[in-house]
């Protein structure tokens, strides 16, 4: 349906909105364009109903290379609503809608038909809405004659530049809702740009998040919650976001790092010490590769303090035990089933990875709740719920996954420490990027020079 | 009483002069309205020369009005045309500012919804652009009129006609009578062409626009 081919824009100050973008959108597909204020997704936007003319690179529309068709009869060939609706003041409703099937030269009482059959299919009574003009409409209502006045002529292909931005939530998520089934039951081809993750995960069959004019990453909504590509799209996406689904938090994100070990050959003196130094009361014995050979309590090392000198000689095997890569849902069943208090983490060698106690899921329950921003940590349990949390149980290549996986858990461990979830929430303050937009907004239409 | 039956006697005369009046004001509005507002049309697309324009037609205005009709002489001579020319050029200014005003005033969103639809620029002033500045138009040429139909009275001290006429030859035959004849239906008519041409304003005002007001 539509097919960017190393799209560029390169304004005369040098200002690159956009770079080589190449991105393919199916028929019926919904994509969404999203990105930070000046990421280039507007542009991108306007380039194809050539808004904006491309500086290099080549942009299809069903096939055909939009450079060959004149710019006002491929923009009355695609619909376009935008975020403030632009509605014209001076015609009514159905006047509104009729604009493109009246450019387009469609007899008068075929047009007022279409106006009223839309009108109808959002719920708006057209005996009672043809007549009012925009002012009298509310915000939600105008925005649905907006999005009518895109589908009048009946087009397949419609660009959306963040049409439900300027309403409030409820009216909003009540608008993404509608929209989206009209989507589905139309069958139309769809490019949406918002700023707003929540709407993107919601509405987008795919989603492509630009960065500095660049398409920096593209995938399903599944698929960029399971795998952001790296710490931009964690960010983007919010931490919040990446630990609301619980079977999809795994094992390694929520388990204790440094749980407390001994080795076989310490004595039961030393294993006390330790044991009063974590304050546990217990304590994990592995051997030198770090393997876990089994577990000592605080009774049984006092009990035998006479008559044993080695841990090893009161340790017991690990009944029970979870491994690397596997979902916290399926530990903590294993937990309630064995009833243990406590489940350590091992991976596929049997090297000691962690230790999952009941105080670490109450950890995991406290940022899901609460969310990240009054993130209270225990300063000796580096929580690192947000590292790769996007990977999946199933993943047939365990071995590899996990070795990826332990590389990426350790990074995001550092890069998500307290100070930086600060800027995260700055991130996601909306009115701060809308300013932006608008700004952005303005500059375009002048270096376009409209 | 005095005055109304001598206004009577010489009603002939007094119609005469109001309808030479007005047709010196009509002419000149016309003129400025069929110059004014595709002038100002223009301008919204030659930012460039817009200001130096509208700052020209401001400097003109501020030329006395004797002074003008003085200028227009060598060039026309006297009677009418000079009268017509130099209204003309007052007439000039606010329906130039208000047309050029009313068109940059469209929000640009709207024109980029416009734009994104598929219209070309000549739908865009057409369908869009024009209906939503015509109140401006509208009141530019009302302003404009009212005060020519003021102004035009000067214009019989170049020889041209008008109700100007009737008070000039009253002043210079230090007639109150005659003087009071002209000045009079001057000033009505300049009332009623404000309220007339307010109506027509309040009419080609789209309805869309006007609930906005409320």
């Amino acid at each position: 349906m539509l097919r960017l081919r190393g799209v560029s824009k390169v304004y005369p100050d040098g200002t690159r909105a956009v770079s080589d973008v190449n991105l393919d959108v199916e028929e019926g597909e919904f994509v969404v364009l999203i990105g930070r204020s000046g990421c280039g997704k507007t542009t991108t936007l306007k380039l194809v109903n050539r808004l904006i003319e491309p500086t290099s690179g080549t942009i299809y529309v069903k096939g055909k290379d939009t450079r060959t068709v004149d710019p006002v009869v491929l923009r009355r060939s695609i619909g376009y609503v935008i975020q403030h609706v632009g509605l014209f003041p001076h015609m009514n409703v159905v006047d509104n809608i009729s604009v493109v099937p009246r450019l387009l030269g469609w007899p008068k009482e075929k047009r007022e038909k279409r106006a009223e059959e839309l009108l109808e299919m959002v719920g708006m009574e057209p005996a009672q809405f043809r007549h009012k003009y925009p002012r009298e409409l509310s915000g939600g209502q105008q925005q649905r004659v907006g999005v009518l006045r895109a589908l009048a002529s009946d087009p397949d292909l419609i660009l959306m530049d963040e049409p439900f931005g300027a309403l409030d939530p409820i009216t909003r998520e009540l608008l993404q809702d509608e929209f989206k089934r009209l989507q589905k039951n139309l069958g139309k081809t769809i490019l949406f740009v918002t700023h707003d993750i929540d709407e993107a995960l919601k509405l987008a069959d795919r989603i492509v998040l630009m960065k500095d004019g660049k398409v920096h990453q593209t995938g399903t909504p599944d698929e960029i919650l399971r795998q952001p590509a790296d710490v931009f799209v964690r960010t983007f996406i919010g931490p919040e976001r990446l630990v609301r689904k619980p079977d999809r938090v795994l094992v390694e994100e929520i388990m204790i790092r440094t749980p407390a070990v001994a080795m076989a050959d310490d004595g039961l003196r030393q294993g006390l010490e330790i044991m009063r130094q974590r304050r546990t009361d217990g304590l994990l014995i592995v051997d030198p590769e770090g393997k876990l050979e089994g577990y000592v309590t605080v009774s049984a090392v006092q009990k035998n303090l006479d008559v044993a000198s080695r841990l090893g000689e009161v340790s017991k095997p690990v009944p029970v035990f979870a491994i690397k890569g596997e979902s916290v849902r399926d530990a903590v069943t294993r937990m309630v089933d064995h009833r243990l208090s406590y489940l350590p983490v091992l991976d596929a060698q049997g090297v000691l990875q962690g230790l999952i106690t009941r105080s670490s899921l109450v950890d995991v329950l406290v940022e899901m709740f609460w969310s990240t921003n009054n993130g209270e940590q225990n300063g000796d349990q580096p929580l690192s719920l947000k590292g790769g949390i996007a990977r999946n149980d199933n993943d047939k290549d365990d071995e590899e996954e996990r070795k990826g996986d332990k590389s990426r858990s350790a990074g995001a461990e550092e890069k998500y420490s307290p100070s930086h979830r600060i800027i995260i929430l700055d991130h996601n303050d909306d009115t701060h990027s809308d300013v932006h937009d608008v700004d952005d907004d303005a500059r375009l239409r002048h270096a376009s020079g409209q | 009483m005095d005055l109304l039956a001598y206004m009577v006697s010489i009603g002939d005369r007094i119609v005469e002069a109001l309808i030479q009046h007005l047709w010196l004001a009509g002419v000149a509005v016309g003129l400025g309205t069929l110059v004014g507002v595709p002038l100002g049309i223009f301008l919204t697309r030659a930012e460039r020369v817009a200001q130096p324009i509208l700052g020209f037609a401001g400097v003109l205005r501020t030329i006395p009005s004797l002074a003008l009709l003085g200028f227009m002489m060598p060039v026309f001579g006297i009677g009418n045309p000079p009268a017509i020319a130099a209204l003309f050029l007052y007439s000039l200014l606010p329906i130039l500012r208000n047309t050029y005003t009313g068109i940059r005033g469209v929000d640009p969103v709207t024109l980029e919804a416009a734009k994104g639809m598929g219209m070309t620029d000549r739908q865009m002033l057409a369908l869009v652009q024009l209906p939503i500045a015509l109140p401006v138009i509208m009141s530019g040429i009302r302003t404009s009129t009212v005060t020519i139909v003021g102004w035009a009275t000067v214009a019989a001290f170049i020889g041209g006609g008008g109700l100007g006429q009737l008070i000039f030859t009253g002043l210079v035959m230090n007639n109150n009578r005659l003087l009071l004849a002209g000045a009079i239906p001057s000033a009505l008519l300049a009332i009623l062409v404000d309220y007339f041409l307010g109506y027509v304003e309040n009419r080609v005002t789209p309805k869309g626009l006007k609930v906005q007001r409320a």
